[in-house]
């Protein structure tokens, strides 16, 4: 008899506890507004430039605006700052990191090189407002470039690549 | 008490006397065996009380509580991990001599003026290997009790609900 | 002729006069119980908000919003405005006091869905915070415990298409 008791109280152990569950569903929610992204639709172009023997700069503001120093004479062909469109949340603000040394311009034959340096833009201090009607903004760039005399800059295409990076402020 | 049965004895002794004017020479007598039939008196112990343990209220259903001790809720959610339990009830007389087991027909728990009913009362004799309400008498025989438990109303409040119930044996 | 006369006798002897009153058809009592346990309900009272971000672009992004409501981006722009604040799930818990309780959340990775579209994002590594416990413990007590908060981490591969994403996750409470 106590042997078939012992056996009893084995078996119950052994199984597992009855529980009483009750359950619900809880929501989640996220947003993943539009990242910034840039588009540019304008070349920082400083146009037609004639070096004398001492050289000079050429600046172009964000505004548009080209000035001269040193012996340099500026033609009349078409120059630009240059022109990103940004586009972002609504109502955002983009910021901008420019480069901050300064960038080559190589001739197209690659035997001469300028520098541009001192770049500037139009962005405020904050940053850009993107516009709340279609999520976009402008962003203007200009710098300033640096060319030595004429026998050490030869006649050509000089072009060159920049970086900006666009972020939400 | 083992020890100390006391013992009603019945016995019956048929004698036969044959008498009268016999004459020495056709005296008959004729012997009977004399029959003796001891019965033990049955005696009926409780070792353990019933209980369902517990379970969950605001729902109706049946938890059903075998004399093996198997516990089966539908309807209800029954929990624990242990807590339930079959009646047991030791039985002693002369052994290999049948009894049965009387049941009540139902037992009422009580709180506070709330109720809960147990129906289909079933008894599982250590002689057998079913529900039975009859047993054969061993040295240690028992018999185990179970029953279902009808939560009718999803309304019953919590607590323990209890009742005392009677078994009773016989010898057949 | 003879006579032959037969007569019988019974004896009917009673034993030791001191019986305990045990009749011929015994009864023993007994006693039944069983208790009822009041049922725990489970009620989600604040939904899980992560907010509004954007992918800085540097790489995968990731959210982790903890127990407490407080998110921690990680390649992800936050912005300050239009945005809404973010918040952990909490559920509240009633039934009698002194009950004891174990919260269940989800294992692994419940997705979440682009409203209007079949884009999904995952949401992974549940926390859970009972009122009364630290971090990451289950087992409460109602009373010290009637509520809780669930926390979780989502990540963001760089180029998910960008909009409202929703989804829904499972909570249980199991006591007994």
């Amino acid at each position: 008899m106590k042997h078939i008791l012992a056996l009893f109280s084995l078996l119950l152990l052994a199984v597992p506890g009855l529980f009483a569950q009750t359950g619900v569903l809880g929501k989640m929610e996220v947003e993943l507004a539009v990242p910034v992204t840039a588009t540019e639709t304008e070349l920082l172009n400083f146009g037609r430039i004639v070096p004398e023997t001492a050289g000079g700069t050429v600046k172009i503001s964000p505004q548009g605006e080209r000035t001269s120093t040193g012996s340099i004479t500026l033609m009349d062909d078409a120059y630009s700052a240059g022109r990103f469109t940004v586009a972002g949340m609504p109502s955002s603000l983009v910021s901008i990191v420019l480069p901050q040394t300064p960038q080559r311009l190589v001739l197209s034959s690659g035997i001469s090189e300028v520098t541009v340096d001192e770049f500037t833009s139009d962005v405020p201090v904050g940053g850009q407002v993107v516009r709340q009607n279609d999520g976009k903004a402008e962003i203007s760039i200009g710098a300033t470039l640096y060319i030595a005399n004429g026998m050490s800059n030869p006649a050509g295409y000089y072009t060159g690549t920049y970086e900006v990076v666009f972020m939400y402020n | 008490m083992k020890n100390r049965l006391p013992h009603i004895i019945l016995f019956m002794v048929g004698l036969v006397v044959c008498s009268g004017f016999l004459k020495a020479e056709s005296a008959r007598s004729v012997e009977t065996t004399a029959k003796a039939t001891i019965l033990e008196i049955l005696q009926l112990v409780k070792v353990q009380d019933m209980s369902f343990g517990r379970m969950v209220n605001g729902a109706t259903g049946v938890v059903e509580l075998k004399p093996s001790g198997e516990r089966l809720a539908t309807g209800v959610t029954a929990i624990g991990e242990s807590g339930w339990r079959p009646a047991r009830f030791e039985v002693r007389g002369t052994a290999n001599y049948e009894y049965y087991i009387g049941l009540p027909t139902d037992i009422t728990l009580e709180k506070d003026g709330n109720q809960i009913v147990i129906e289909d009362l079933v008894a599982r004799p250590s002689s057998a290997s079913e529900n039975a309400l009859k047993g054969i008498i061993t040295a240690d025989a028992y018999f185990t009790v179970g029953g279902k438990l009808i939560l009718a109303s999803p309304d019953l409040p919590p607590g323990e609900y209890r009742a005392n119930f009677e078994v009773s044996v016989g010898y057949n | 002729m003879k006579r032959i006369t037969y007569f019988a006798m019974a004896v009917i002897a009673l034993g030791v006069a001191a019986l305990p009153a045990t009749a011929a058809n015994p009864t023993a009592s007994a006693l039944v119980e069983a208790e009822l346990v009041q049922t725990v309900t489970l009620v989600k009272t604040v939904d899980m908000q992560f907010g509004k971000v954007a992918l800085t672009g540097e790489g995968v992004g990731t959210l982790v919003l903890g127990v407490d409501g407080v998110i921690t981006p990680t390649n992800l722009f936050v912005p300050t405005t239009g945005n809404v604040t973010p918040a952990a799930a909490v559920f509240g818990v009633n039934g009698l006091s002194g009950t004891s309780y174990t919260v269940s959340i989800p294992s692994g990775t419940v997705s979440l869905t682009k409203q209007g579209g079949t884009e999904t994002m995952d949401v992974s590594a549940f926390s859970v915070k009972l009122a009364s416990k630290v971090a990451g413990v289950t087992t409460g007590t109602i009373g010290a415990d009637n509520s809780f908060a669930v926390g979780a981490t989502l990540t963001i591969p760089t180029t998910q298409a960008e909009g409202k994403y929703t989804g829904s996750f499972p909570v249980s409470i199991s006591y007994n």
